[in-house]
């Protein structure tokens, strides 16, 4: 049991820091994120158990969390604030050529493009449709790769591509237009 | 490699997740090409930024409370579920509503007496919790439809309610449909809307005279209406006939005044 106990151990603690990162985005509130977190680790420790040959990654530990965030989402136990998608509405929504150009960002300075991001990019990024936001965070939260983000999302690498090209474009549409309308504008340098 | 395909291939090539050889053409590319090289630039900044309000922002995401999570399911620390944990906090909730209840007797009534209000009031709270849930959830709309009578109607079979959902009063207003759900076990009808693209929402519900109090009267536009802030959000109420309307929505009063029905009675008078 120590020897298991040790192993499961050593095979999560690389992977905690984010896996903690992913429940405060699937779950509304701080409590609900450990609780998350929490239950996650007692499955896979459960599972890791039954089938120590296995060979275990962290796609499976974020498959996991997908799971029991989905799972609380339809009983309503708890306020989900990332809405996992189920694999039925995986399929994209709309054609989009990967080609298309990205949104014109107002010109400005380097300095107040940083400052504007810090202000805005939250707000840009909640916006965003639940399969688009999904990727993003698991991306850049769960740091994990196209391919791990494709298992996890249980759909082929290609559509990760694609739905992450349309949710860059899309969150710097968004940008562009707040950017717009608070006047972030700056007349760019000849 | 072309413009067209290095903008095909710039968010894959940031990430890191092309192959060696698409990744090198993209470099290339990049060298000789200051168009494609200002987007790269811009879209990298974005991922950065990206970085630092998902990770950066959030280290303090508890490295010894998720280790500790981590040494209870090895049974290596105290052993408390999340269940148990939920058990505890209704237990500390009760002890807080408790005391909440004694202080509201001894202090509340020469509080409302003075005719301040408790901000955020009940009501206020409920709407933006409710409309923050749907918003997330992505569920709206359990009837979806531009046509105010057809959602009135919807409204009527599934709530009872009455309600008279204002329809669009410009182009500027989109009606995206219904919903019904109970609050203390009574019936409520909601709109959806979008002003200028921001969503809001209608709610219709009995007057049963206590719905308002905790909130702050005001004369708007000439009628009286209710206003309260919680979370980022405005509610705005009035009473028509025998139900409360309110707007809830990350909008300014006037904004949310104009899905407020037709004040054909004007009965309010003094809250």
């Amino acid at each position: 049991m120590t020897l298991l106990a040790d192993a499961f151990e050593a095979f999560v603690t690389p992977h905690l820091q984010r896996l903690r990162l992913l429940a405060g985005q699937y779950a509304r509130t701080r409590e609900d994120a450990a609780d998350l977190l929490q239950e996650t680790l007692l499955r896979a420790w459960r599972n890791f158990s039954r089938a120590q040959d296995a060979a275990y990654h962290r796609a499976w530990l974020v498959v996991i969390m997908r799971n029991i965030a989905f799972d609380w989402q339809q009983e309503a136990r708890r306020r989900i604030r990332l809405t996992p998608v189920n694999q039925a509405e995986l399929t994209d929504m709309a054609s989009f050529d990967a080609s298309d150009p990205f949104a014109p960002m107002p010109a400005m300075s380097e300095t107040d493009f940083r400052e504007f991001l810090d202000q805005r990019l939250v707000q840009a990024l909640e916006a965003l449709e639940p399969p688009y936001r999904e990727v993003v965070v698991l991306s850049v939260a769960g740091a994990l790769s196209y391919r791990e983000v494709s298992e996890v999302l249980d759909c082929p690498v290609g559509t990760v591509m694609s739905r992450m090209g349309r949710a860059r474009r899309t969150l710097r549409e968004r940008l562009a237009v707040i950017a717009r309308s608070e006047g972030w504008v700056r007349e760019r340098q000849p | 490699m072309t413009c067209h395909e290095m903008r095909e291939y710039l968010i894959a090539f940031l990430d890191s997740e092309l192959d060696a050889a698409l990744s090198i053409e993209a470099q290339r590319h990049l060298e000789r090409c200051h168009e494609c090289a200002r987007e790269v630039e811009i879209e990298r900044e974005i991922r950065r930024g990206l970085e630092r309000c998902l990770v950066v922002g959030q280290a303090d995401a508890v490295a010894e409370e998720s280790l500790h999570a981590l040494r209870r399911v090895t049974g290596r620390a105290d052993a408390i579920r999340p269940q148990t944990r939920f058990v505890l906090r209704r237990r500390v909730g009760v002890a807080l509503a408790a005391a909440a209840l004694v202080a509201l007797g001894l202090f509340g009534w020469q509080r409302f007496n003075v005719g301040e209000r408790a901000s955020p009031g009940g009501f206020a709270k409920w709407m933006v919790e409710d409309f923050q849930h749907f918003i997330d959830e992505g569920s709206e709309v359990q009837f979806a439809s531009a046509d105010r009578h057809a959602v009135s109607q919807w409204l009527l079979q599934k709530t009872t309610l009455a309600v008279n959902v204002p329809g669009p009063a410009d182009r500027e207003i989109e009606l995206r449909g219904g919903r019904k759900c109970k609050r203390n076990g009574t019936p409520v009808a909601f709109a959806a809307y979008a002003i200028e693209g921001a969503p809001a929402s209608l709610v219709a519900l009995p007057d049963d005279g206590n719905v308002l109090n905790s909130m702050q009267s005001v004369r708007l536009n000439g009628h009286m209406h209710w206003v309260d802030h919680c979370n980022g959000h405005t509610v705005v109420a009035c009473r028509r006939g025998e139900l409360v309307y309110a707007a809830v929505g990350q909008l300014p009063e006037e904004q949310l005044l104009r899905l407020m029905p037709a004040n054909v009675d004007e009965t309010e008078g003094t809250p």
